[in-house]
This record gives structure tokens, sequence and C-alpha cells, in this order.
């Protein structure tokens, strides 16, 4: 099903609940995965990927189509991720290393953690970057996204993206060799 | 105090630069313009992993989360539904009451009425009544007003009740014969006739 075709049907009352739930199943991966990358822990990210569809159905109405949905639904999933990120930080006064500390611990310790050291050790570099610079170089690199799209989610210029996701791939580069 | 020159040491800087940074400078300067770039020794695995079937339900405990936000109306509350179905069944007794077992008190009484008035006619009248008028009536009043099936059905019922005796209207003796009366009390009988006759004959010879 299109976009368009989602948003009509979300518009009826009588097909509401069946766009929806296509939506849902549609995008849902996609938005359970982005998240995971920035929260690490599998109950963290069910929970913020819930409260993004959430939200996503409380605002669809909302939506005037001015972008794609899917990039819609990204920016609100990576908004709950940066606000999930911050409230810990305040609510523990725990400056932004202490953050990465805890995201850490909970990639060695949380459960549903594969035993791929390559990729472990790729995550364990990620969480040294800052939250902005790890969310940039997770769409680019994962996602496969383009910048443009990047843009459109993050609200920033295209070269600040491209000098961000460089930076973030020599910086990771560099940690790899040490470690 | 030595004075410090300028114009000598200007071709020792002293700031130090990544082992072929020059050399690089180029080729770092198109990656980043182009970001397309990928780290050295990375893989795009990830190393998480999923609950099983986590995916088929995710739908599911979304739709339960915005259920639980969604304004609830009023009478679809259990209490409520409770409530109403409680009413509708008291109104419903009282309705059930006032149509039904009144109407049956007001049949009772009637019967009772008719008891007692019946109790002052014979029996015996009673029986030939319903023997010889019941199936004229029940004509009658078929042909002057329109009577339910079941109205109809009950008096053709009660006119074939084999518990009324029936009563001929004059007995010849094959039918006392047949009605199986006391064979000794019919031979009383034609007795008496046949001296009743001979009687007459001796009065009017």
């Amino acid at each position: 099903m299109e976009d368009k075709e989602f948003l009509e049907k979300f518009s009826q009352p009588d097909t509401k609940n069946y766009a929806f739930n296509q939506m849902v199943r549609k995008y849902q991966q996609k938005i359970y995965w982005h998240v995971r990358k920035m929260v690490i822990d599998h109950d963290d990210a069910n929970d913020l990927t819930q409260e993004t569809f959430v939200k996503v159905w409380q605002n669809l109405e909302k939506f005037k189509g001015d972008s794609q949905l899917f990039t819609w639904i990204y920016r609100i999933a990576t908004n709950e991720c940066l606000t999930f990120l911050k409230r810990k930080k305040t609510k523990f006064f725990l400056p932004i290393g202490d953050v990465s500390k805890e995201l850490l611990r909970k990639l060695e310790t949380s459960d549903y953690i594969s035993g791929d050291e390559i990729a472990l050790k790729l995550q364990k570099v990620l969480l040294k970057l800052p939250e902005k610079q790890r969310l940039v170089f997770n769409m680019k690199y994962y996602d496969d996204m383009k910048y443009e799209e990047i843009s459109e989610i993050l609200g920033t210029s295209v070269g600040a993206l491209k000098a961000s996701y460089h930076h973030a791939v020599k910086k990771i580069e560099e940690y790899m060799e040490q470690d | 105090m030595k004075k410090f020159d300028i114009e000598k040491n200007k071709q020792l800087p002293p700031f130090g630069t990544p082992e072929g940074y020059f050399e690089n400078f180029t080729k770092n300067i198109e990656d980043r313009i182009q970001g397309e770039s990928v780290p050295q020794k990375a893989t795009k695995r990830l190393p998480f992993g999923i609950p099983e079937n986590y995916f088929e339900l995710l739908p599911q405990y979304i739709a339960k989360r915005i259920e639980a936000l969604l304004p609830k109306i009023w009478y679809k509350q259990p209490n409520v539904k409770w409530a109403l179905a409680g009413s509708s069944f008291a109104i419903l007794s009282v309705f059930v009451w006032l149509n039904f077992f009144n109407t049956n008190n007001t049949i009772r009484s009637a019967d009772k009425e008719l008891a007692e008035n019946l109790k002052g006619i014979p029996k015996e009248e009673l029986i030939q009544y319903l023997a010889y008028h019941k199936p004229q009536e029940t004509l009658a009043q078929a042909q002057e007003m329109p009577i339910s099936q079941d109205v109809y059905q009950q008096k053709i019922d009660i006119s074939q009740d084999t518990t009324i005796p029936k009563i001929p209207k004059s007995i010849t003796t094959e039918e006392l014969l047949d009605n199986e009366l006391d064979r000794k009390e019919l031979e009383k009988i034609l007795e008496e006739e046949i001296e009743a006759e001979d009687l007459d004959d001796i009065i009017n010879p």
C-alpha cells in the first residue's frame, strides 16, 4: 500500500484501523532497528517504538504530506530517542560520557545481544561518538539512507551531514585501530 | 633579553600532522564531499537479537496502547453495560407481569364466576346443552365474527371431548342393545309394554 493510499484510508472511519495496522506492519522493523541502535536495550527500543507509533496515530491527521510519510515517522522516532537519552542524563544528573557508559554496560549485559565480535566492537566504538554523529552514521551506514532524506529528518543541511558522517568514519577507523 | 627572530623561525612551525596527511588530503576532501566512505574493518551486521515472533506481536502491543488512550464511551463501560442490562430486565419483567399474570388473574376470576353460575344449572341439562348445541353455536359464531384459529380449535376440541357422555335423541331397542344397557332392564320394559297392551285389549276389546 502506498503512502497516499494509507492516508486516504486512515482519514475514513471505516478503514482507519486497517490502514494504520498496515502502516505499522510496513514500517515497524525499520523504526525498531533505528531506535534499537540508539538505545541498545531491547525493552527500551520496544517501548520507544510503540510510543513512536502512538504519536503517529495521534498526529497523522495533521500530516500534510509535505515530506514522505516514512521520513516523518523517522523524525518522530529520532525525537523519541533523543528525548529518552536526554531524560536519562537529567534524571540521574549524568554527564554525556556516563550515558555512553550506561549504554555500553547494556551492550555487555542486556538480553538479546549476539556474540558477533566485530559487530559488537563497532557498536562499542560508536558509543564513543557524540549522539548526533552516531545518529547520522547509523542512518547513512546501516540504513543506506540518502543525505536528502536524513536532512529532512534531522533538519540539518546535506553539507553538514556529509561532514558529520566523514568525521564519524574517521573516528571509527581510529578507534577500531586502537582497540 | 634575547630577541625572537621571526624570519629565522618561520621555516620551522611548531605543529605536526598525521603521517601521510597531505598525500591523502585530496582523497579526504573527495570523501567528505561525496560522503560515501565506509569505515575499514567494520561490518553492517548488528549484534542485537529480538524475542521470538516479536514483529508479529508488535502491532498488537501498539493497538492496545492506542486503545488505552482512546476516550472511553460511557455506555460501553463494563459497569454501565451491566447496569443497563439489569434495568432492561427489570422493565421487561414488570411488563410481562402486568400483561401476563394480570390477564391470567382476570381469566381465573372469570372462570370462577362462570363456575358459580353453572352451579345452579342441573348437570344433565348442561350435558344435553353441550351435546346438542355446541356445533351449531360454533358455526354461527364463526359466520358472525372472525374467530382466531386457536379459539375455533379450542371449541372443536371441547365438542370432541370423549369424557362427555352422548345422549341419543330416541332410543330404539337395537340402540339400547348397542349401548349395552342392562339386558334384564330391557326385558322388564318389554314385559311391561306387553302387559299394558294386554290390559288395553281387556279394557277395549
